[in-house]
């Protein structure tokens, strides 16, 4: 296959990750040129053409980890175990529809204001996982953390986005905590 | 086993590396228990939603341009270590699976042990055919084995075969290849034994096909005219029902 169409297929993909991620346009355009090139400088170590889209994330996120260590440090990776406990559709004990009381009545910049918004760990493994749809066992590869790190990390991100959407709807006055319909 | 429990174990088991009798008490309770079942809906929905939420704004034209267009149009060259890692590697994990149908006192442990195998295999296919066509291969086989090599008829290209011996039993490899992903077709003479025979189960060419899964690797296991086919491959089954 060739470079140019194999990193076409995923140029769009890395873009809308790229924002999330610099969350702003020039930073963003950056690191998918830097993925780009160094993508096309390292294909030899591309194993096969279907791992691209996880190696070309790995790429990309590697390079917005190097950039942003340089400018701030990271934050300090303590992961505490979650209990599992709390589930998706429910909020301050009510039950809600997540689909027609939250992302039916948010707009899409709200969607992407709420998933900017989660700190930079917890907002990469919902990109990865929840958006880009990649494997738990590449972005454990991509993120070179743990099973139980990744599990952890996208228990809390899902909360908080789902938290912060809450807001959103609340805000603009569409959600109106119901009694418990379960 | 407590619901947060179960759900520890059950958010990420997409691919475990080991069956744990953890595991499988985790996996009784969530389907027994409805707030586990509803936990689990509303994880897996929350994804679907969020992407259908999101509107993906293209890469500006300019920099896709000069991305595309910056001079480099090389061809990849995967190398051929890495296919040839892959290939065995799944061939590994069907002769495992085969070593398995063939040792019925041995299941799990064993399988686990192939799978380990099968990654130290990788790096070596060492194919005794080389052939995408079935009478050549059935060919090659007749003065190797002594029952009939017959390559199931998939919708993925046919590599070529290699004869395999475990545990003094002959199997048949086939290496197969659908969409960039390896798939091995593991055969041998005999029975699926009855450990190996689990509940979850597919109809494949008419036939039932008895479905495990080790390491990320699914492993499909069925019998026709007195031979146990074990198909191992990267594919999820509803990918590997598309090949049949």
């Amino acid at each position: 296959m060739d470079f140019k169409e194999l990193i076409e297929k995923h140029l769009d993909s890395l873009w809308f990750t790229a924002l999330r991620l610099a969350k702003n346009r020039e930073d963003a355009e950056d690191l998918v040129q830097e993925t780009s090139l160094k993508a096309y400088e390292n294909i030899d170590s591309l194993r096969s053409e279907n791992k691209a889209k996880a190696w070309l994330f790995k790429i990309l996120t590697n390079t917005f980890i190097n950039k942003y260590r340089k400018n701030k440090s990271l934050p300090e990776e303590v992961d505490v175990e979650p209990d599992f406990l709390d589930p998706l559709f429910y909020k301050n004990g009510h039950y809600f529809d997540m689909e027609k009381d939250m992302f039916s009545c948010v707009m899409d910049e709200d969607v992407k204001n709420a998933v900017d918004s989660l700190p930079i760990e917890f907002r990469t493994v919902v990109l990865l996982v929840d958006i880009e749809e990649l494997s738990y066992k590449d972005v454990e590869g991509i993120l070179k953390i743990s099973s139980g790190t990744l599990a952890s990390r996208l228990y809390r991100g899902r909360r908080l986005l789902r938290d912060a959407l809450y807001e959103y709807a609340k805000r603009e006055g569409f959600l109106k905590e119901k009694a418990n319909e379960v | 086993m407590k619901c947060n429990d179960s759900r520890k174990i059950n958010y990420l088991a997409e691919y475990p590396q080991v069956v744990t009798e953890d595991m499988l008490e985790a996996k009784r309770h969530a389907s027994e228990c409805r707030e586990c079942r509803e936990f689990f809906e509303g994880e897996k929905s929350f994804g679907a939603l969020l992407r259908n939420a999101v509107k993906r704004e293209p890469l500006p034209e300019e920099l896709r341009n000069k991305i595309l267009n910056s001079g480099k149009t090389i061809k990849t060259h995967f190398k051929p270590r890495y296919r040839i890692f892959a290939v065995a590697a799944s061939i590994l994990i069907i002769a495992i699976a085969g070593y398995m149908y063939s040792t019925y006192t041995k299941s799990h442990p064993i399988l686990e042990k192939i799978v380990n195998d099968h990654v130290k295999f990788l790096p070596v296919p060492q194919m005794h055919v080389k052939s995408s066509n079935p009478n050549e291969i059935r060919e090659w086989f007749r003065g190797n084995v002594n029952f009939p090599v017959l390559p199931p008829s998939i919708s993925a290209t046919l590599k070529g075969g290699r004869l395999c011996i475990l545990d003094k039993k002959h199997f048949a490899l086939l290496f197969y290849e659908h969409s960039g992903s390896p798939v091995s077709v593991f055969i041998t003479d005999g029975n699926v034994p009855d450990d190996l025979k689990t509940k979850k189960e597919v109809i494949i060419q008419d036939k039932k096909a008895y479905v495990l899964h080790r390491r990320g690797y699914t492993i499909l296991l069925w019998e026709d005219r007195g031979l146990i086919y074990s198909l191992v491959t990267e594919m999820d089954v509803k990918e590997i029902k598309k090949i049949f």
